[in-house]
């Protein structure tokens, strides 16, 4: 549009513009600085409790995956649930580092840490600057983020290229570039060779896009300036610009995606019934109870704010689902027809429904640190609702929920209740030092085995039991139990007992047989001690068990 | 006002009727459940819970029908220079303030219309408005006594006065100079008696009370009314409509014997043969109540005068059709919101003090209620054009004591009296909200007490949840009774969104400004 403004008016326009342009260049440096600091603070708090816990039974696992020749590490994944880019990349950062706890860890934190930036720079292509800086704020300081920094798994790069392809996504939308194009489809590949949950960003993303790209037609058949048409749809790739590269976009990932898939699930007789459905869940199975997955979907914000999820707790915040219905009629202002702005929320709320959807037939889906794939869209909308909320009631909201997300880090961290810190290096220590020959390490649940492997001298014999799937011998029988464990303890006259995950009722189950099947067997329980929420106890028999054939190695 | 672009409206129409399905089918599975599967435990809370729900689920299947229903009708303009038709603006005054009146009496005066005659009908027989009309040159009317109140008060016009139509406005609604133009086309043949128009507070930017009963009334002036329309079940609402007045006068002219006389008259014209159209327009900007006592006053007279022509003047008649009958049953069963809402604030009471519920199984509930209550929303999100606001969710919920008050007065037999809505803030008080404070202390301390008695409790937090969700509802009315007007802010950040909007709308114009 052509402008007829007078010289003078034209002057004063450029020094508007001038003073403008500096204010924004001082806004940008002011903002930019915040970032630094928070992600030098984001850095702090990561480092800071980085080893306050033991590896857990995944982490186990990736050094198990890890640790070995790199053709074995990618043949290792054929059939595996996970894709192969995390593990060979850990492979590498190993033949660097070594596989320390610390260093195993710190390839998560610097992804971690990456993503602070990011989550500013998607942030301000949402919402504006304001919205970055509290994004960057909230992956900065939020204990889910922390929690996910420090764990030895793909999490962590999955969270930072989740922000990274969204960031992509929403300036392509905004503008149409070629690199806008290309940093989408190199993060969003990378992504689902990181975790094969990316898809569900990917889902959202692709659905957002759809809808911009229906409304963009709509109104040029509205102005008449639509060329498609019932007759011509093809036509549609010359009225939409974003259409082809999108197509190209699409088939290209499609492609890359297929070359592992196709190899490693189709043809992989294993891949669907690997520890995903270890829960019994398999797929195909009817689903199970949506109160239930509510329940299970509900536990997911006690372990992003707490750590743990005591049962109790969940339950009854779950039975809370009335506030939703507030909710709704609160988001009622909130709803209007798509804009470029309400992309962020579409996505959020999209790949949330399809994590608890797939996770109707699938259980295990609904676990925190799964949400991760949809976590990038959630706090962008949170940072800009915050944002765009008057100042006076959103800094001091800021100031109280920043506060509170360090001391629920530090619950988190610190607090020895925790469950989901299961440090059993204190508790290993101890039995390593009362250790006498002879003697026996009986741990639960069984499948912590990978974290006794990793910490355990060779010279203890260890006992795991049999994988009978997480349901343990509470489902199978206590006779089953008996068996194993006659089998497994034999003659030892002195056995340690090592519990942790008490949390969890299965475990708890199991435990409770397991420690009647010692008392009952002519053992006596000579200590009973809880490290670091790990309990240890030490069995003894006064005598050789009876019954127990020794040249036969099981009961007469 | 809810309005839908003309090139959307295809699409509009589309989705609303297959979310009014969708929700349709959810309600049914979700009421399929309460009768047949759920497990009752306390049967009178099973009972108060069933008939809240039928009601409830009855008044949401009449919404859907409602909007699958919506019409728009373009009415030409007519060229007035033409024809010989005449109408008499009356602008009806009962106490109001001059600087009121003189707004109201300007806009009117400024309508285009070469045979128009604007009277003032001063039932206030004030000698400034008196002065007023005259200087302004004005017709002024005043009677001897005030019966029939507004009823009365056109009557007394209509003998005094000739015009074919006749446009009614209130003393505190602005019309526009289109107001003719742009509605009289709806009367495209002898049988409509009336053509309504839509009611727009202008003061809703500064005050709260008013800006809560606009977004009310824009669901009502929306969909609602265009759906009422294609079923003939548009009704005179008392002000912004134009009669005819051969109608008016077959059926006597205005009744006197209802405090809702706009209804009533709607009804009697119906009666005898007329229809009515809707012009979804707006054409004339109105003051709404300032404060929540006036809120209240209005809403109760409305609801006494709308239940009162239910139980007493036989609204039904045998001639009526289906559809017609049908959207009258909605209007009058609306007052009785109240009640259910009440059946809703008892259910967590009573578990929370004495640990009864309606139903056993706690864990089914939510997946049946939830999606249906969701289709529901989506559908009143959608039909609203996405313009629904949460205030206006709580204006109807929490006005349930005059709901329900009206409804015991109008089973006793009480009469009501016509009372003028104030246009003047009454002095700050917690009078009104009583029983909002009442109902959010018994909620509130509830919680505590099976919190302390039960513990953290699933069935407990339930019903907390229950509990919060209302106090939600019901804190509103006691803020706004607290401080109804809008801050120097906020009316500030309305302005500027208000010139961001009009300048988007309009970018050409704001460049050939600065040229």
């Amino acid at each position: 549009m052509t402008s007829t403004r007078s010289p003078k008016l034209s002057a004063s326009a450029v020094d508007v513009d001038a003073v403008c342009a500096a204010a924004e260049r001082r806004s940008d440096h002011r903002a930019l600085v915040i970032v630094g600091a928070l992600a030098l603070l984001g850095a702090v708090l990561r480092f800071a409790t980085i080893n306050t816990r033991s590896f857990w039974l995944d982490e186990a696992i990736t050094v198990e995956q890890t640790n070995i020749p790199l053709p074995d590490v990618i043949a290792g994944q054929i059939g595996n649930v996970h894709p192969p880019l995390f593990h060979v990349l850990m492979h590498l950062w190993i033949q660097v580092f070594g596989i320390s706890e610390v260093a195993m860890r710190s390839f998560a934190t610097a992804f971690g840490i990456a993503t602070i930036p990011v989550a500013y720079w998607v942030g301000r292509v949402a919402y504006g600057r304001r919205a970055g800086v509290i994004a960057a704020g909230l992956v900065a300081l939020s204990p889910y983020y922390i929690w996910y920094s420090q764990e030895a798994r793909m999490y962590a790069p999955m969270m930072f290229l989740g922000f990274a392809s969204l960031g992509f996504f929403l300036s392509l939308l905004a503008e149409h570039r070629l690199r806008w194009w290309i940093g989408f489809a190199v993060t969003s590949l990378l992504g689902i060779y990181t975790h094969f949950f990316f898809l569900f960003l990917l889902v959202g993303e692709a659905f957002a896009f759809v809808w911009v790209v229906a409304q963009r037609q709509a109104a040029r058949v509205a102005d008449g300036t639509a060329t498609a048409s019932a007759r011509r749809p093809w036509r549609i790739f010359a009225d939409e610009p974003m259409l082809a590269p999108a197509f190209i976009t699409a088939t290209t990932l499609a492609a890359l995606f297929s070359v592992w898939v196709l190899r490693s699930v189709v043809f992989s007789s294993n891949a669907l019934v690997s520890s995903a459905t270890g829960s019994g869940l398999g797929y195909g199975q009817r689903p199970p109870e949506l109160a239930w997955r509510l329940n299970d979907a509900g536990r997911v914000l006690i372990e992003m704010s707490m750590g743990f999820f005591p049962n109790v707790t969940m339950f009854a915040l779950v039975a809370m689902w009335p506030l939703f219905i507030s909710l709704m009629l609160l988001m009622i202002d909130g709803l209007r027809p798509l804009t470029a702005r309400s992309i962020a929320p579409v996505l959020a709320v999209s790949g949330l429904i399809l994590i608890v959807a797939v996770g109707q037939w699938q259980g295990q889906v609904l676990a925190s640190r799964y949400f991760i794939s949809a976590s990038a869209p959630v706090t962008i909308v949170l940072a800009g609702t915050l944002a765009l909320a008057p100042r006076r009631v959103a800094t001091p909201l800021m100031m109280v929920g920043a506060i509170a997300l360090v001391a629920l880090w530090g619950n988190q961290s610190f607090n020895p209740e925790n469950a989901m810190r299961h440090d059993n290096r204190q508790a290993i220590q101890r039995v390593v030092d009362s250790y006498q020959p002879g003697d026996k390490l009986v741990f639960e649940p069984f499948y912590t085995g990978p974290v006794f492997d990793y910490y355990v001298p060779r010279t203890i014999p260890y006992y795991q039991f049999p994988r009978h799937g997480l349901g343990g011998y509470v489902r199978r029988g206590k006779p089953e139990l008996a068996k194993d464990l006659d089998r497994a303890i034999g003659p030892t006259r002195r056995v340690w007992l090592m519990l942790s995950y008490q949390d969890i009722e299965v475990v708890r189950g199991d435990a409770y047989n397991t420690i009647n099947w010692f008392l009952r067997n002519g053992f006596r329980m000579r200590s009973d001690v809880q490290l670091n929420n790990v309990r240890l106890m030490l069995f003894v028999a006064d005598q050789p068990r009876e019954g127990y054939d020794f040249q036969e190695r099981r009961l007469r | 006002m809810i309005i839908v672009e003309q090139e959307k409206r295809a699409r509009y129409t589309r989705w609303s009727r297959i979310l009014a399905a969708v929700s349709a089918v959810l309600a049914l599975v979700y009421l399929k459940w309460l009768i047949f599967d759920a497990i009752p435990e306390n049967m009178t809370l099973y009972w108060l819970l069933f008939v809240a729900e039928v009601f409830n689920l009855g008044q949401a299947a009449g919404f859907w029908y409602t909007i699958s229903r919506q019409e728009w009708r373009e009415p030409p303009v007519p060229n007035f220079s033409v024809g010989t038709e005449s109408v008499d603006v009356f602008i009806t005054v009962c106490g109001e303030p001059s600087d009121v009146v003189e707004a109201t009496l300007r806009g009117a005066l400024d309508i285009r219309h070469p045979r128009k005659r604007v009277w003032v009908l001063d039932d206030g027989r004030s000698s400034e408005i008196e002065a007023l009309s005259r200087r302004l040159g004005s017709g002024y009317l005043v009677r001897a006594d005030r019966r029939g109140a507004k009823a009365g008060n056109i009557n007394e016009a209509l003998k005094r006065t000739a015009g074919d139509f006749v446009l009614i406005l209130d003393a505190d609604h602005v019309p526009e100079p289109e107001f003719l133009e742009q509605s009289m086309g709806a009367f495209s043949g002898p049988e409509i008696a009336f053509v309504q128009t839509p009611q727009s507070y202008a003061n809703r930017t500064t005050n709260r009370v008013a800006a809560g009963a606009h977004e009310q009334q824009a669901l009502f002036y929306g969909p609602i009314l265009r759906g009422k329309q294609s079923r003939n079940a548009v009704f005179s609402c008392g002000t912004n409509v134009i009669f005819r007045r051969a109608a008016l006068e077959s059926i006597g002219g205005m009744p006197e014997d209802s405090i809702t006389e706009d209804l009533r008259v709607t009804l009697m014209l119906l009666r005898k043969g007329y229809g009515s159209a809707y012009v979804p327009r707006i054409l004339a900007h109105g003051m709404g109540p300032v404060d929540v006592k006036g809120y209240f006053s209005q809403q109760l007279r409305w609801a006494r005068g709308g239940l009162e022509i239910l139980f007493k003047r036989r609204p039904f008649f045998a001639k009526m059709q289906a559809g017609t009958a049908v959207q009258f049953w909605l209007s009058f069963i609306y007052w009785f919101t109240g009640f259910a809402y009440l059946i809703y604030l008892v259910l967590p009471t009573a578990f929370l003090y004495f640990g009864e519920k309606p139903v056993v199984s706690p864990n089914a509930y939510p997946i049946y209620f939830l999606p249906y209550v969701t289709a529901t929303i989506i559908t009143l999100v959608w039909a609203t054009n996405a313009k629904i606001t949460f205030r206006a969710l709580w204006f109807t919920l929490g006005s349930f004591p005059m709901h329900i008050w009206a409804l015991v007065m109008a089973i006793v037999g009480r009469r009501a009296r016509f009372v003028v809505t104030s246009k003047t803030r009454s002095k700050t008080s917690l009078r009104p909200v009583f029983p909002h404070i009442v109902a959010i202390a018994v909620l509130g301390i509830g919680c505590a007490y099976a919190i302390v008695t039960q513990g953290f409790t699933p069935p407990v937090m339930n019903n907390v949840a229950f509990a919060l969700g209302h106090i939600l509802i019901l804190q509103g009315f006691i803020r706004y009774a607290i401080d109804p007007e809008f801050s120097a802010e906020e009316i500030r950040a309305f302005e500027r969104e208000e010139r961001s909007r009009r300048t988007e709308a309009a970018p050409a114009v704001a460049e050939g400004d600065v040229a």
